[in-house]
């Protein structure tokens, strides 16, 4: 027998989450979904402005915040000791369990979460289009090219920063559910908030260590691999912003790519190592 | 075959629950494991299927380690905590998917087992009592046919038709190749299945010897008043008399009284180790 990976027994993994948490995840799914049309169709309703902004909001908040209940239901394995007993004793490897909630589990959450998004998408942008024809006499020319030039959305760079710190959030939150067996989701983003804040604070020492007084104390400098807002001495009034040479999707990847595999790392040997 | 070298587990650094335990379980028998609460009994079960890992010493279950958790393990082995998690699902679905995770895991022997606690028929496990639910994972393990079998509290919530039916079957599907260890402070429930006992008693273990051994040495009697003589190993007072072990001095064995053969190994276990001593295959 295998005991590193096999097929046949990753299949019926995959079967067990179907049958046991199946309707719970699509639940999950669902209540995200309706969350997402219910904000968009209501923004479009009231203020089609702003539609463009807006979309571009709750699509972060849902690759952020959305996967928080889906990932919880997937690795909620270890709630009580009987169940935990019967979960780590089910024949399968530290690896065909890994693989199903990190790679499957989260694959299948984000895929179907963008192209859910991008359907709402489609149907309210042609929502828009149609009261637009409707009723153009009386809307102002400019407003009315603004709407008819918005389009259905397309992935720019940007919203890799939402997609990874949601992935992040995942992760920790299945770490979290090695160590803790009630409040999983409390505990998993208290940890990662105060790591993150540890992060931005040795960051924002580091630069003051190196520009001291000349370092201005505003949001933009406290992300670490953003830029920096500096006001040389020798002048009264003017900042300069201090931007790193590398793109913004180059950053998102040289940053948040090792995070990830660390953390999904974290998260195969705290699997491997768990005891009751 | 089960073996403990130097075993030793704590949960916390400065009360260790066993320490450098030797201990060798042989297949082909049922072993009754006995103490109190918080002794360390559901500690050491855990240990031998690889919940928790020692922390001194090597646990091996056949060839495998117990903490590596690898497939192949878990595939021969079956815990039945004292208390089962059974999914909200079909028992249908149930079976063919927890089913097909064991090799040697037969419907037909389920369904005979499942006929014989007498488990009624459900579209959904969640919809079963806690015994019921008990009554299932039984059969579930035992149609696993794993060659051990761990359990804790087994009779726990079974209703009294159900424990008759549960000592049968552990005695039906016991075969040469297999261990079943029963931890339970239920003794009456077990007396009569038992082939080996165990007793644990402050991370100690106070008795490892066969029930064969155990009648042929001791004989467990009742008297009216309290007996005196130099054979007597521990007596004490119930209702009516003294219920007393003493030293086998008959060619007749008496029926083993678990829960004062417990009491003795606790109470008077230098006297008790000094009349199985003279048994070569007691092991104290």
């Amino acid at each position: 027998m295998n005991d590193l990976f096999n097929f046949r027994r990753f299949v019926i993994a995959l079967k067990r989450l179907f049958f046991e948490k199946g309707i719970k995840l699509l639940a999950s799914l669902c209540l995200v979904f309706s969350i997402i049309a219910m904000l968009l169709q209501y923004i479009a309703m009231i203020n089609p402005r702003e539609y463009s902004n807006t979309r571009e909001i709750v699509l972060a908040f849902s690759l952020v915040l959305g996967p928080i209940l889906y990932v919880w239901i997937i690795s909620d394995e270890h709630a009580s000791e009987s169940k935990s007993i019967a979960y780590l004793l089910t024949p399968f490897s530290v690896l065909e369990r890994w693989l199903l909630h990190v790679v499957v589990g989260l694959s299948a959450y984000f895929s179907l979460m963008i192209s859910g998004y991008k359907i709402i998408d489609i149907w309210i942008v042609s929502g828009i289009h149609d009261r637009i024809s409707s009723s153009q006499t009386h809307l102002q020319k400019a407003y009315v090219e603004v709407l008819q030039e918005l389009t259905a959305f397309s992935f720019e760079p940007i919203f890799y920063i939402p997609l990874f710190l949601g992935i992040i959030i995942s992760l920790t939150i299945y770490i979290g559910t090695v160590y803790f067996k009630k409040n999983v989701v409390f505990y998993s983003l208290i940890t990662l908030t105060v790591v993150f804040l540890i992060f931005f604070g040795i960051h924002f020492f580091v630069a003051e260590l190196i520009f001291g007084e000349e370092l201005v104390f505003e949001p933009r400098s406290v992300f670490p691999f953003g830029s920096l807002v500096i006001k040389p001495q020798n002048t009264l009034y003017r900042t300069y912003n201090l931007e790193p040479i590398w793109t913004l999707k180059k950053r998102v990847f040289i940053v948040f790519v090792p995070i990830v595999a660390m953390i999904s790392g974290i998260y195969y040997r705290r699997l491997k190592e768990k005891q009751l | 075959m089960i073996t403990l070298q130097n075993f030793s587990y704590s949960y916390k650094k400065e009360r260790p629950i066993y320490q450098d335990l030797d201990l060798e379980l042989p297949p082909g028998k049922v072993y009754g494991l006995f103490g109190k609460n918080g002794e360390g009994k559901s500690t050491l079960l855990k240990n031998m299927v690889g919940l928790l890992y020692p922390t001194k010493g090597v646990i091996k279950v056949g060839n495998a380690i117990p903490k590596e958790r690898k497939p192949s393990f878990l595939a021969d082995v079956f815990m039945i905590p004292e208390e089962v998690y059974i999914p909200s699902i079909s028992p249908m679905s149930f079976v063919r998917t927890y089913g097909a995770l064991y090799p040697k895991f037969s419907f037909d022997h389920f369904c005979e087992y499942q006929d014989k606690l007498d488990v009624p028929e459900t579209k959904n496990l969640k919809n079963l009592s806690f015994g019921q639910q008990k009554k299932f994972y039984i059969a579930f393990a035992l149609a696993c046919n794993t060659s051990v079998v761990l359990m804790d509290e087994p009779t726990n919530g079974l209703d009294i038709p159900s424990k008759s039916q549960f000592r049968k079957l552990i005695a039906a599907t016991m075969r040469d190749d297999k261990i079943y260890i029963i931890s339970t402070h239920q003794v009456r429930d077990l007396d009569m299945l038992l082939d080996h006992i165990l007793i644990v008693n402050r991370g100690e273990l106070l008795l490892n010897s066969s029930v064969g051994v155990i009648t042929e040495q001791l004989a467990f009697n009742f008297y009216p008043q309290r007996q005196e003589h130099a054979t007597v190993i521990w007596q004490e007072e119930v209702v009516g008399g003294y219920a007393v072990v003493e030293q086998n001095m008959q060619e007749t064995e008496t029926p083993l009284n678990l829960e004062q053969l417990f009491n003795t190994s606790v109470m008077a276990p230098d006297k008790l180790k000094e009349a199985l001593l003279s048994s070569k295959t007691t092991v104290l």
